[in-house]
């Protein structure tokens, strides 16, 4: 072979080979942008919720715990999640309602001496936790 | 002659005293009864103070006796906690509830273990007890109920703190079932309670020879309900 024909064909392999090194690098780089968007696209179906939901945690405004009235009634004020079912019960009372707005406010009648009252809240959706509270009213009417 | 000139002059001198007499009196009654009013807005203005500030000063504590004696009662309150209760002989008064009335009692009448309310202000040596209540004590709470037992009528209810209480269900124990389509509470038989249901109870709080709790009254929330 002659000597110029040999040069020919070692230039064109050197050509050859950077260009096939820029195809396949072009190639992997359109994989990995390609991948990043799917996963992005993934990512935010997974974080962005379609629906809200408004959770309320039972908290009683009045009245304040260990009160002494001298009263036989006490109104019983407070605040949970739309919708969810309340039991209010003592030793002489036992009130169930389910109630429409966030806020409810009921009487209560007491028994003389202490009055151990349990507010129990089953909200609406089975898979949110039920909650409670504690009132202990004193009443006293000799004592104010 | 002269008599009948100085007549009317000495009638007209009488009647000029007793004009300032009268007109005297008068101011003196008005000034007496509006001090007198002052004193009764003062005595009624600290009587609500009084009151208002042993209101506030005023806080109710509940146990069972632990130690008796004679001016000293220590209580274990329902969180294990002891707290010392100082009597005052000639203040302090003693009273038992039953059937929603009172009944004045002596400090010989507590007995160790009984289950009182005590009102008083509380100091760095415990509580200065005005009043004492000898009560019953009573446990509300609720649960799932995790079994039922149809020959002993008793139920195992597994409450929020994942405790295992039982509850004997007794001839005289009210029995609630809440109506889910109407939301009513309807009175029913133990044969219609269900494992799996919801139990809200009122029991007095001492375990009888069983190690049960002899349940007063029950609201049964239907398990329906939550699959609504």
């Amino acid at each position: 072979m002659k000597k110029e024909s040999l040069i020919a064909v070692v230039l064109g392999l050197i050509f050859g080979f950077v260009f096939a090194i820029f195809i396949v690098l072009g190639l992997s780089q359109n994989k990995v942008e390609k991948e990043n968007i799917l996963v992005s696209e993934k990512k935010s179906v997974t974080f962005s919720p379609t629906k809200k939901l408004n959770l309320e945690l039972l908290t009683i405004d009045k009245p304040k715990n260990n009160l002494i009235v001298s009263k036989n009634q006490i109104t019983i004020e407070g605040s949970v999640s739309k919708d969810s079912l309340v039991v209010i019960q003592s030793p002489i009372k036992d009130l169930v309602f389910q109630n429409k707005d966030k806020k409810f406010k009921v009487d209560f009648p007491l028994a003389l001496g202490e009055n151990v009252i349990k507010i129990v809240v089953y909200p609406k959706f089975s898979n949110i936790k039920i909650q409670e509270k504690t009132l202990f009213i004193y009443y006293l009417p000799n004592e104010i | 002659m002269i008599f009948k000139k100085i007549l009317p002059s000495i009638f007209f001198f009488i009647f000029l005293v007793f004009l300032i007499n009268f007109i005297a009196f008068g101011q003196e009654k008005n000034s007496t009864s509006s001090s007198e009013k002052e004193v009764e807005i003062l005595k009624e203005k600290i009587a609500i103070k009084v009151a208002e500030l042993r209101q506030e000063n005023n806080q109710a504590f509940s146990g069972n006796i632990i130690n008796l004696s004679e001016n000293l009662i220590e209580i274990k309150d329902k969180d294990d906690k002891k707290i010392l209760i100082n009597l005052d002989p000639t203040l302090t008064k003693y009273y038992r509830i039953k059937n929603n009335q009172k009944k004045e009692i002596n400090f010989s009448d507590l007995e160790k273990n009984d289950y009182i309310v005590v009102s008083g202000i509380i100091t760095d040596k415990g509580v200065n007890a005005n009043l004492i209540f000898v009560d019953e004590r009573y446990l509300v709470d609720f649960g799932r109920l995790i079994e039922i037992n149809k020959e002993g009528y008793w139920l195992k209810i597994n409450t929020l703190t994942n405790e295992n209480i039982i509850i004997d269900i007794e001839t005289n124990t009210k029995q609630w079932l809440l109506n889910i389509k109407n939301l009513e509470l309807e009175k029913i038989g133990f044969s219609k309670i269900k494992e799996g249901d919801m139990i809200n109870f009122v029991a007095k709080d001492s375990k009888n020879e069983s190690d049960h709790f002899s349940a007063q009254k029950i609201i049964v929330i239907p398990q329906e309900y939550f699959l609504k």
